[in-house]
């Protein structure tokens, strides 16, 4: 049976036992990964799923279930369970299905550009990106893993109320892992490129910079403990700022697990920081008209010069907060519980270069990796103790690579002392959503790093 | 359940079409998942996931593919590209023949999640809810967690292996929010176990619950944690977390197989102190990590890594032994059938020695007590781990004093098993879930407690 035959007896059956709201979301996804090491084919992955999840809705509560399994029988049970499952909910809270007619943003949808490309092709990307990093210099002893993926998701959406919405997203990644030795030490850099359209990846380039990188960090060390001035490079202030997007979701803050509770118009970063949601941002993998309620989905600003301007909603959380939903909500996959997220999350750039930045600054850090991001920070406090490595900046340069040291912070509080912003916007690695945000300079940060305690 | 016949078809298309090695993964699994959130059922769900994964190998090179649609033509069809991705020269098939292998049930359910109601599992989450609300006036949130899952799996390979496998899992976890002014601090405990609803027979929702109120009433009134390199004892159970980061994750066959470990080369050295022995062992009853088979189809087994300081095995999966001309070993494991399998851990664990805990704290004179953790993470090629901890406190003149929040601990795995200079006698196993090349799967460790005689530790500077 196909979905939308399965949509149908879903319904059918939905509405024969009674149900007056409900809501189908449903994903075909498609995904295509090849990865090379040693000149050899390690990972090869061309793969199609597909499945639905369903959310029964009765006296304001509501209750769901999901399948991969389209049948007849499979229809009935899908229904049922949530069914099932809504009986046990004890929330005084209404749930909601959306009722509007929305109005979409226009945003382009994924035209397949990676699928174009023959197999062989990308076959030669991964192998060329991996060739160009070791032949680049011989301390780079072994690529671990050059690969290229992309992926394509079908989103269908659907209610009680008659809403039919679909989008489709897809791009792709290509990168490598490139690993230094001088003889006694080892480190490694991730290089990566990420976007909706392959035009403009590089694999020559890509293994070019992953080499150099992996070898600017060779011959680090640790340093003493202290206090020092700190630049973030814009993927690590993106990775930082994971404490920060949870802490925007209504969820969190309705049941006191944010630290933004309250705080509404007030400020809470510095004022040199903007944050904006952007749905529709060029070349991101994670833009989107609507959340998986079928919300629309909106430009907004969520941080304006420190001050904050939103938090995020879903059906039920607007409800509570007697404002409208902001198109925050998303399954990730149809197995997955939905969650409030951004769409595009960007931190508006400031005027520095990072060499003006790094002569301001004179002495103190560069930070350009953080390690542990989902264990070592806390968003409900804000704190956070993570591994890092960089350089060391001394007379308005890069100087020494750093190494094994942590740095420790709570981060509303770091945040509200930041000396300047550069002025380019760098990506980061997409976990759920799509993040940019530019190198950020910071009065002072603690370092554990060689001294013994 | 899968047809054995049109499994074995898929499985000769993937040789016909140039494979030297072709597998077939089923799985067929439901899930239910149900959050309370301050005494309130906020989130109840439940699921299925139906689908087949295929993987053939040419030499060492590896291609999978998956699809949950279960129709002939769409198996046989993903089977003949899996097959032709390999670019190798078309095979006759050789005569093999799926047997299904006759194993003993060890790991045995009581009672499937799936044969008691909800409200049964609600009524252990109101128990957990009450452990933890009743336990301190500091705490001002409390989410529960249930989870468990019934999967059914089937391995086929051209190999002629063809086995069946069910596995349960039941897990109860509890997040306890402090506050005081406007600083909050969060506890955790999870328990999880291979078992069925019979779990909540052995543990006692509620102990849950109070557990994780404890921790965040506990580190609510901490200090910030020193910064610095300085001693640190582990305590026992969840705290091998450490010899899983630090550790486990380079003897995987993923990284050891084309040098990317920091342990590659290494076997019949010594690659940790004297008194380290350690094993990876999916054979330990209804423990988080343990199965009768792996995802390969091999049974599991207890391998040891670690004789008192010299390393001895490896983990190591079909394609790396391929690579490393060694057999597998029962350890290959998967999220589910959209991932290709991989060496993993199952249950990881420090073997006891001969300390008595209170004495490893008593001879140490400045340091840190790290009593429970949150997650980390290896980089296997540099050896580079980081994990959190969650309760930890300050020893001095070898008594644990005050509770410090916020400390990391950070180092380099391959230096650090040579650091550790005491094991206790306390052997405790813990459970948690690990994600890597493979997917998020659940995992057993533990260990005695231990002492680092040097470690870096991410806290504040005074």
């Amino acid at each position: 049976m196909k979905l939308k035959a399965f949509k149908k007896a879903v319904f059918d059956y939905a509405a024969r036992i009674g149900l007056k709201k409900f809501e189908l979301f449903a994903k075909e996804n498609y995904k295509f990964e090849v990865c090379v090491s040693r000149k050899q084919m390690e990972k090869f992955s061309d793969a199609f799923a597909s499945g639905c999840s369903f959310k029964a809705l009765k006296e304001g509560k509501s209750g769901s279930s999901y399948t991969e399994v389209f049948d007849e029988e499979s229809a009935k049970s899908l229904v049922d369970d949530a069914v099932e499952n809504l009986s046990l909910i004890d929330t005084s809270d209404p749930d909601l299905i959306f009722e509007e007619c929305p109005e979409y943003l226009k945003i382009p949808q994924y035209d397949r550009t990676f699928e174009k490309i023959s197999v062989e092709e990308k076959i030669e990307w991964v192998l060329s990106m991996e060739r160009s990093a070791m032949e680049s210099d011989s301390r780079i002893i072994i690529v671990p893993a050059s690969f290229l993926n992309h992926k394509r998701s079908e989103t269908f959406i659907s209610n009680s109320a008659g809403l039919e919405a679909s989008f489709t997203q897809g791009g792709g990644m290509i990168g490598l892992v490139a690993v230094a030795s001088d003889g006694t030490n080892r480190k490694q850099h991730n290089e990566y490129v990420i976007g909706s359209s392959p035009e403009k990846m590089d694999p020559v380039k890509i293994g070019i910079t992953a080499a150099r990188k992996a070898l600017e960090y060779l011959g680090a060390t640790s340093i003493p403990d202290g206090k020092y001035p700190v630049i973030f490079a814009g993927n690590v202030l993106s990775d930082l700022l994971w404490l920060f997007f949870s802490m925007l979701s209504a969820e969190q803050v309705q049941n006191g697990y944010s630290l933004l509770a309250g705080k509404l118009g007030q400020k809470v970063l510095s004022e040199k920081i903007t944050l904006v949601e952007r749905p529709n941002y060029p070349e991101s993998m994670f833009n989107t008209p609507f959340d998986s309620q079928g919300v629309p989905t909106r430009e907004k600003l969520i941080v304006e010069k420190g001050m904050l301007k939103t938090f995020l909603h879903n059906m039920k959380t607007a409800r509570r907060d007697g404002v409208p939903p902001t198109g925050n909500f998303f399954h990730e996959e149809y197995r997955d519980k939905a969650s409030i997220r951004l769409t595009n999350a960007v931190v508006q750039p400031g005027d520095l270069s990072l060499e003006q930045m790094l002569e301001k600054m004179g002495s103190g850090i560069m930070i350009t990796d953080i390690q542990g991001m989902f264990s070592g920070g806390n968003p409900i406090s804000g704190n956070f103790s993570f591994g890092a490595e960089g350089f060391l900046v001394s007379g308005g340069k890069k100087d020494h690579p750093v190494e094994q040291i942590a740095i420790s912070a709570n981060l509303l509080e770091m945040l509200s002392h930041v000396r300047g912003l550069g002025k380019q916007l760098h990506i980061s690695y997409p976990f759920f959503f799509g993040r940019w945000a530019p190198d950020i300079w910071i009065d002072s940060i603690d370092i554990s790093g060689s001294s013994n305690a | 359940m899968l047809d054995l016949c049109l499994a074995k078809d898929a499985i000769s298309l993937m040789i016909e079409n140039g494979a030297d090695f072709g597998e077939l993964f089923f799985e067929d699994r439901t899930s239910n998942s149900m959050e309370m959130t301050n005494g309130s059922m906020e989130m109840v769900s439940s699921g299925r996931i139906r689908g087949v994964g295929l993987r053939a190998f040419l030499g060492t090179n590896e291609v999978y593919a998956y699809t949950n649609d279960l129709s002939r033509d769409s198996i046989l069809a993903t089977a003949t590209s899996v097959g032709k991705a390999l670019k190798g020269s078309r095979n006759q098939v050789g005569d093999f023949k799926l047997l299904a292998s006759e194993y003993e049930q060890i790991h045995r359910i009581h009672l499937n999640p799936s044969h008691v109601t909800k409200s049964v599992k609600a009524q252990a989450m109101r128990l957990a809810h009450e452990g933890a609300s009743t336990f301190s006036e500091l705490v001002t949130q409390i989410k529960v967690l249930y989870k468990d899952y019934d999967q059914i799996i089937i391995v086929a390979n051209s190999k002629g292996v063809y086995v069946t496998d069910r596995r349960l899992h039941t897990n109860l976890s509890v997040q306890a929010v402090a506050s005081q002014g406007s600083e909050k601090e969060t506890g955790s405990e999870g328990q999880g176990s291979a078992k069925g609803i019979e779990f909540f027979d052995e543990i006692d929702p509620r102990s849950v619950g109070m557990e994780a109120a404890r921790v965040a009433s506990k580190m609510i009134l901490a200090q910030h944690a020193p910064a610095g390199k300085m001693p640190v004892v582990i305590s026992n159970g969840f705290g091998g977390v450490i010899f899983h980061e630090a550790c486990g994750h380079s003897l995987e066959a993923t990284g050891v197989a084309k040098g990317n470990s920091v342990f590659a080369g290494k076997l019949g050295q010594k690659i940790a102190a004297d008194c380290v022995s350690a094993v990876d062992d999916g054979t330990v009853i209804n423990e988080c990590g343990s199965s009768h088979f792996d995802d390969e189809g091999f049974p599991t087994r207890k391998n040891l890594l670690i004789d008192r300081g010299i390393l001895k095995g490896y983990l190591v999966d079909i394609l790396g032994g391929r690579k490393m001309n060694m057999e597998p070993n029962g350890c290959s494991r998967r999220q589910d059938y959209q991932w290709a399998p991989t060496s993993r851990m199952s249950n990881t664990f420090i073997l006891p020695g001969k300390d008595i805990p209170e004495d490893i704290i008593a001879d140490t004179n400045y340091g840190l007590y790290a009593r429970k953790f949150g997650g980390g993470q290896v980089m296997p090629a540099t050896g580079e781990f980081n994990f959190a901890v969650k309760e930890g406190y300050l020893i001095e003149k070898g008594r644990i004093t005050k509770p410090v929040r916020g400390a990391t601990l950070i180092g380099k795995g391959h230096e650090i098993m040579l650091k550790i200079d005491r094991v206790g006698n306390d052997l405790q196993m813990g459970n948690g879930h690990c994600g890597q090349m493979s997917g998020y799967i659940p995992v057993g460790l533990g260990q005695p407690t231990i002492r680092v005689s040097e470690i870096l530790v991410g806290g504040r500077n005074q």
